[in-house]
């Protein structure tokens, strides 16, 4: 796949535009899927998605293969999605603290059974799909985008620091935080067996 | 002794593969009698399938829309009237950089300026009387060396001896800002005559280089973003008109600037490029 995007992009580069097509095509279900998880619902997803493709094409020039074309759009495309959220006022400066619950550093043994997560089937996975996707939609935005960039994006802690101006030991904080989140929220609805870790204090 | 909160962040840089061998190990070790954070490695393990699982198909009509778009985007530029540009250049002196200039600028070492090093660059300045004063007058101006601006102080520490920008003569500025050198003159493909400025094939103004380190101000969302890259984005200016409104804006602001060729405008490193096209 990245060879053939590396040939598609020279070749787009020299202004060949079934060649950015088919890297439109190649790369479109990344995008709009971080554009969806970042902005949050379809219609802006696709303005979104449109606008950064566009980028892309316009910014080819640029794009001297320091990082894969993927890496490359996919970053792009959460610096659009920023542009997006600034400009409709959606951003907001409200950090809403992950976890409420205080156990005042206390220790928590939890006797664990051993009820381990078992396979699950087709249907059990597109419903864990759903939850995932109705609980990433009401986690807060700082840490909804670090983890979507992570898992959709595939960028690493660098990457995602240098497009969110964030140190990479704040952006494995956030992924570490987010991940606790979903797992938290995921074992209340029933997803998951609920099996603490045995001193977990979590934090603030 | 490391508690299991240390132990599920180690296990979350693991799954991102950031996680140095031997804390792997040690990981590991504490998941076999740990059941707690075993399961918790199962419930991570099901949210990156499940987050893949959860991704869905793009519109079909998204593909057809974005080549649709560089369509439109395209003739939109190539038919664009230039009598406000033509207008816009009698009081604004400026100069052209392409699209490939401009990493070039950015990247650029003081004093190693080298028109032959830039073969492809066009560059021009025109001499049309800039009004320095206009720039909020008040605000400090920048720091700016003869050599042409340094800017590599406010970007990320990537510099190219060979990728020189070169400035055209006559450029007047009223600022702290040193003229450039007339020896540095335009380099080759460069044009000193009064037609528009076409960078790939775009008709354009002004080009504005941001420091991307920075979300740009409100201000600059009426402007076309012409380029995102790895250390810079260039906004590009179509119009006369909004260049004014630009410059007001950013009086308005007290944010500094300088329109000698580019410029750090505010404390927090933006890098602001002005060129244009008469």
């Amino acid at each position: 796949m990245r060879g053939l995007s590396a040939e598609l992009v020279k070749r787009a580069q020299h202004g060949d535009e079934s060649a950015f097509e088919e890297l439109v095509r190649l790369h479109q279900k990344k995008v709009y899927n971080l554009a969806l998880r970042i902005v949050g619902n379809p219609q802006d997803a696709m303005d979104v998605s449109q606008e950064a493709f566009l980028r892309a094409f316009l910014g080819l020039s640029g794009f001297r293969g320091e990082s894969s074309f993927g890496t490359w759009l996919y970053r792009l495309t959460v610096h659009t999605c920023g542009d997006f959220l600034r400009k409709e006022k959606k951003h907001s400066n409200n950090v809403v603290p992950l976890y409420t619950e205080d156990d005042d550093g206390k220790e928590m043994t939890v006797d664990v059974p051993d009820m381990r997560y078992s396979p699950e089937t087709a249907y059990e996975r597109e419903e864990l799909a759903a939850a995932l996707n109705e609980a990433l939609a009401g986690m807060p935005e700082e840490y909804r985008t670090v983890i979507v960039m992570r898992e959709t994006g595939g960028l690493s802690y660098d990457e995602i620091g240098s497009e969110l101006n964030l140190k990479p030991g704040t952006v494995k904080s956030r992924i570490f935080r987010a991940r606790e989140y979903l797992r938290k929220v995921l074992t209340e609805s029933g997803n998951f067996f609920p099996g603490e870790p045995s001193n977990l204090s979590v934090r603030r | 002794m490391i508690g299991c909160t240390e132990y599920l962040e180690m296990m979350n840089a693991f799954m991102d593969g950031e996680l140095d061998e031997e804390s792997r190990a040690e990981l590991s070790e504490h998941l076999r009698y740990c059941p707690g954070c075993f399961n918790a490695s199962l419930a991570y393990k099901s949210i990156n399938e499940a987050i893949a699982d959860g991704e869905t198909e793009p519109p079909d009509a998204l593909l057809p829309s974005v080549m649709n778009r560089i369509s439109a985007h395209k003739k939109r530029l190539a038919v664009r009237p230039l009598k406000t540009i033509g207008a816009l250049a009698a009081v604004i002196v400026f100069v052209i950089v392409t699209a490939i200039a401009a990493p070039q600028l950015l990247n650029r070492k003081k004093g190693t300026a080298d028109s032959s090093a830039a073969p492809d660059m066009l560059f021009s300045a025109m001499d049309s009387g800039i009004k320095q004063a206009e720039s909020a007058p008040e605000a400090p101006q920048v720091e700016m060396d003869g050599g042409g601006s340094s800017v590599e102080g406010a970007l990320s520490g990537e510099q190219d001896d060979s990728s020189a920008l070169t400035a055209g003569e006559n450029i007047e500025t009223g600022s702290e800002g040193s003229p450039r050198d007339p020896g540095q003159a335009a380099a080759p493909g460069s044009k000193n005559d009064s037609s528009p400025v076409e960078i790939n094939g775009y008709t354009c103004s002004a080009i504005i280089v941001l420091d991307p380190e920075v979300s740009p101000p409100d201000v600059f969302d009426q402007y076309t973003y012409y380029s995102w890259q790895e250390s810079h984005s260039l906004y590009l200016i179509i119009s006369g008109d909004l260049y004014d409104e630009l410059i007001d804006s950013l009086d308005n602001l007290k944010i500094d600037y300088n329109l000698e060729l580019y410029s750090e405008i505010t404390s927090d490193g933006w890098i602001l490029l002005i060129t244009s096209a008469q």
